[in-house]
């Protein structure tokens, strides 16, 4: 027998243990353990789990009414009285329960989208030991693009990188019969598999990029495009040109990820087709890189920062190493995604906590109606700490309610949610651990914020003073009071500041968008010209001229809202030797000034009748004017370091400043010249019947080049994506706000009519000894009032200082108005009156005869 | 004043002269009484018995029989005695005059 095994029924075990003190555990078990088995061996093991189970079964009620602190049985008794105090206070327990739904759902909704945001990139083995290389250029900025030949140079040269991937953006067009994809692509080399985890659903990660028309495709799109078939050995043509075998299937990913990509082909391919494979001088290509397991990334950033310096002394840009689970959240100049994650974290917490202040509020408001129970539990021997469990227990219960309602709410609101916020929050990635972890969380800490409190107060009155005077002592003057008015002012405060930011991001957002950029950027549609259409410019030009509708047609190296070339080596009349400004350049067609209404401040646009123009005549803005220092530079003579040499030339015309980057940062010095090379083209429409000119538009599109799709973005669309976050930082905190507002003035709803309760006696005497109606309505108002001046007081100069600290990002900023302030402090009184004024009116209507009488 | 419960545990605990512990005195008990028990209410007695200090507490060595488990052996104090003795006496007077009265009024099948 005793060698057997024993198998003691677990679960009722430890049930059993749940209810007794632990120095009683040993003998106990072993007591029901010995009857146990003698029972199994006699007969047989089912009986003796079954003695066991209804021994245990039936001794738990014994242990629990007897159990030391009383715990189970009058913890039935709490919530009895908890739920029988839900139910008599319908409009309060409403209003209680209703806040604090609101807020977790806000709380719950706020923890799914950062859940799903940092989890972008984990998925992959051994996360933090793989990074991208960046480029700190030390006067641009840092960079995220390398030059082709660094992975390689950095896997050699430093044993702690034991792997490397390299990466470059290809936008392909797929031709499958009659209909046209346009997919985004990578070219990667091989290791990319063993650098990142994306595993391959058919095909070897060591070989798929064996030859060099290889091609991997994702699960997705190999069902858009074969269906059931099998896409191994299959043959796609990318951009009308080159052939490609599909070697691979990569599965769906596992998680999120920067990468956005639907196929890949070798690295190879791009790095042959290079003018200089070799040169360390260009940035443009992507570099990762996989370190030891476990090294130390200082360490390598700092070994590795000289490492361009070292291969070319005139360069004075340091590596630096980003790593990829923070890509997502951070930005490589600073700022990104995490600094709104955290401010949204915090609006969040802010709001589960006005709604726990009213539940604090509510809760010691009602110990008037509750100074007898207390009394009489500490008259039959209530410990301090048996009643502080009692209202922790209560306030629990109230959260766990609240968090059922505000996770049921969540759901449904996520869609509105997801568009709100801007990210797609897909259910399926969100576990059950995850939604569990953060129901937890957010109820039990409501739960103990609310409870803290009336748990400690509601706990410390004299049980004889209460009996007799049945309220409790001094909750109108004394200290309590205090802290009671310091909860309304801080929800206050904190409605006042989101109240007032709220205006002044909405103010910021609105001055950019109407913000006269020096151009005309209407009705302004911009596209990559392909194939035959940038082939035969001219005449696509010309035949795109004769539609209806359309009003100028000219071509830009860039779209001219957000220029990014910026180069030095420029050269002009009397130009110090010791400077080397970095100015940008954009390359236009003839029509440019024309087509985006840019005005002139001297000088001329190009003209196509002076052919020099297109060699040597430049444009320059008032910012350059100024940096060359000279009020008249037109006819001076202008050059630009080309790789090809010099380009001399003359400065024809001065332009405008016009805003040719976001209205984060302040206008360039820019230098325009003529554009040999066509890229995007700019289409001028006129107001009338747009879609119809989108339609004639694209089929002139088709007749020149029916291979490649049509697609096409509005400058207006590009313009205020560049302000999406600003945006959608005004949306969120316009909801967060008004939830605020709202459950501020629930708080207060509650406390006047809980304050006026008490003091309807008072109000009574008054009318009797010849208060009229608005001397008593003034009276009451005033203390609340008192309140809400105070609560701007202090919401003001906080306002003030993160309004600063946020607009500091913008360039062109609003001033911050002082009347903002004042128009948050009239909205506040406004709606706290409002919120009091049936409560106070009521009151002081009353006919005091009513009142008292009844003692 | 012990209940008839905690005179019958008691008194038990007394009989088995401290070599009682949780599983002879509850199986004694379900054997005196004739019926099952709960183990429970058997604990919950010797405790409340130990709490009076009607009885004293003490553990055994551990044993393999029971897992390592050591037992709790109860035995009757002084006091322990003084209170059966007690209860024996109101039992005394409570039964006194039971046979004369049997006699008189005997059921049937007794």
């Amino acid at each position: 027998m005793s060698k057997k095994r024993i198998h003691h029924p677990v679960i009722a075990r430890w049930l059993l243990t749940r209810f007794r003190s632990r120095s009683n555990h040993e003998s106990l078990i072993g007591d029901f353990d010995e009857i146990f088995m003698q029972i199994q061996e006699k007969q047989g093991k089912l009986k003796g789990r079954g003695w066991y189970w209804i021994q245990v079964m039936k001794s738990i009620p014994v242990f629990v009414n007897n159990s030391i602190n009383g715990g189970t049985a009058m913890f039935i008794n709490y919530m009895k009285i908890a739920l029988r105090n839900l139910i008599r206070y319908k409009s309060f327990s409403t209003i209680n329960i209703f806040g604090l739904s609101v807020s977790m759902a806000c709380a719950f909704l706020i923890y799914l989208w950062i859940q799903d945001e940092i989890d972008y990139d984990r998925f992959h083995k051994d996360p933090v030991s793989i990074h991208r290389v960046m480029i700190d250029t030390k006067n641009y900025g840092i960079w995220n693009t390398t030059p082709i030949p660094l992975g390689p140079a950095l896997e050699n040269e430093f044993p702690d990188i034991i792997n490397f991937a390299r990466i470059q953006i290809f936008n392909g067009v797929f031709r499958i019969g009659e209909n046209i994809y346009r997919e985004r692509g990578y070219y990667i080399d091989p290791e990319f598999f063993e650098v990142f985890s994306y595993p391959l659903l058919s095909g070897d990660a060591g070989s798929v990029f064996n030859q060099l028309n290889s091609l991997v495709i994702t699960e997705e799109m190999a069902k858009k495009y074969f269906g059931d078939e099998d896409p191994i050995g299959k043959t796609v043509n990318i951009n009308n040109r080159d052939d490609f075998v599909v070697k691979g299937v990569l599965k769906a990913s596992p998680g999120n990820s920067h990468f956005k990509f639907s196929f890949l082909v070798p690295f190879e391919i791009f790095r042959r087709s290079d003018r200089e494979p070799d040169s360390f001088r260009r940035y443009q290509i992507l570099t990762y890189i996989r370190t030891e397991q476990g090294s130390n990334v200082n360490d390598i950033e700092q070994k590795t920062a000289n490492f361009l310096k070292n291969r070319n002394p005139e360069v004075n840009a340091e590596l630096r190493l980003h790593p990829v689970t923070k890509i997502h959240l951070y930005n490589i100049n600073g700022g990104g995604l995490i600094t709104y994650l955290y401010v949204f974290s915090i609006i969040a917490i802010a709001i589960v906590v006005l709604a726990s202040i009213n539940s604090i509020n509510m809760s010691t408001a009602r110990s008037f109606s509750r100074a007898k129970e207390i009394g009489i539990r500490k008259i039959n021997g209530a410990f301090r700490s048996d009643l502080a469990k009692q209202f922790l227990g209560e306030h629990l219960l109230y959260s766990f309610l609240a968090l059922g309602i505000a996770i049921a709410a969540s759901f449904i609101l996520l869609p509105v949610f997801r568009d709100l916020i801007g990210a797609d929050i897909p259910l399926e990635n969100i576990s059950y651990m995850d939604i569990l972890k953060g129901s937890l969380i957010i109820g039990g800490l409501t739960g103990l914020i609310s409870s803290v409190y009336p748990a400690y107060f509601l706990s410390s009155v004299r049980p004889l003073r209460l009996m007799k005077g049945g309220c409790i002592p001094g909750l109108k003057s004394d200290k309590r009071s205090l802290s009671k008015n310091a909860l309304v002012v801080f929800q206050f405060a904190v409605s006042v500041f989101l109240v007032i930011s709220t205006i002044f991001i909405s103010k910021q957002v609105g001055m950019i968008k109407a913000k006269n950029l020096g151009f005309n950027k209407d009705n302004i549609i911009y596209f990559i010209l392909r194939g035959n259409t940038g082939r035969q410019y001219e005449s696509f030009r010309a035949e795109l001229m004769n539609r209806q509708g359309v009003e100028n047609v000219t071509i830009v190296s860039e779209p001219p809202i957000e220029i990014s070339r910026v180069k030095t080596g420029w050269k002009w009349d009397g130009k110090p030797a010791d400077i080397d400004p970095p100015m940008p350049h954009l390359m236009v067609g003839y029509d440019f000034f024309e087509t985006f209404e840019i005005e002139f401040l001297q000088g001329r646009p190009f003209s196509r009748d002076l052919p020099s123009d297109a060699g040597e005549g430049y444009i320059i803005n008032e910012t350059a004017m100024r940096i060359i220092g000279d009020i008249n530079p037109v006819g001076k003579s202008f050059a630009m370091n080309k790789r090809e040499g010099w380009k001399e030339g003359r400065i024809i015309g001065v332009v405008k400043d016009f805003h040719f980057e976001s209205l984060h940062s302040e206008i360039k010095p820019l230098v325009i010249d003529i554009y040999p090379e066509v890229y995007f083209s700019c289409v001028k429409l006129n107001n009338r019947d747009i879609d119809r000119t989108l339609n004639s538009i694209s089929s002139v599109w088709n007749e020149f080049e029916p291979n490649l799709p049509f697609s096409y973005t509005f400058m207006e669309d590009y313009f205020y994506r560049m302000y999406e976050s600003e945006d959608k930082t005004r949306n969120i905190m316009k909801y967060f706000m008004i939830i605020a507002v709202i459950i501020s003035c629930l708080g207060l709803f509650s406390l006047t009519s809980f304050s006026i309760e008490q003091r309807r006696k008072e109000v009574g005497i008054r009318k009797v000894l010849g208060a009229d109606v608005s001397g008593i309505i003034r009276l009451i108002s005033a203390e609340f009032m008192l309140l809400i001046v105070i609560a701007n007081g202090i919401a003001w100069p906080l306002t003030f200082i993160s309004i600063r600290f946020w607009l500091r990002d913008f360039a062109y900023k609003i001033g911050i108005d002082l009347n903002v302030f004042f128009i948050a402090l009239v909205i506040s009184v406004f709606i706290a009156s409002l919120t009091i004024l049936f409560q106070v009116v009521k009151a002081s209507m009353e006919n005091p005869v009513d009142i008292i009488r009844h003692e | 004043m012990l209940t008839k419960l905690e005179e019958q545990v008691l008194m038990t605990v007394w009989r088995f002269k401290g070599e009682g512990y949780g599983v002879n005195i509850f199986q004694y008990l379900e054997e005196i009484n004739d019926k099952k028990l709960t183990l429970g209410v058997v604990y919950d007695i010797l405790e409340r018995l130990a709490r009076n200090g009607f009885v004293k507490t003490q553990f055994g060595s551990p044993t393999p029989v029971r897992g390592g488990m050591r037992k709790k052996f109860y035995g009757i104090t002084d006091n322990g005695i003084r209170e059966l003795i007690k209860s024996r006496e109101v039992y005394d007077r409570v039964m006194d005059g039971f046979n004369e009265l049997l006699d008189q009024q005997r059921p049937e099948d007794v």
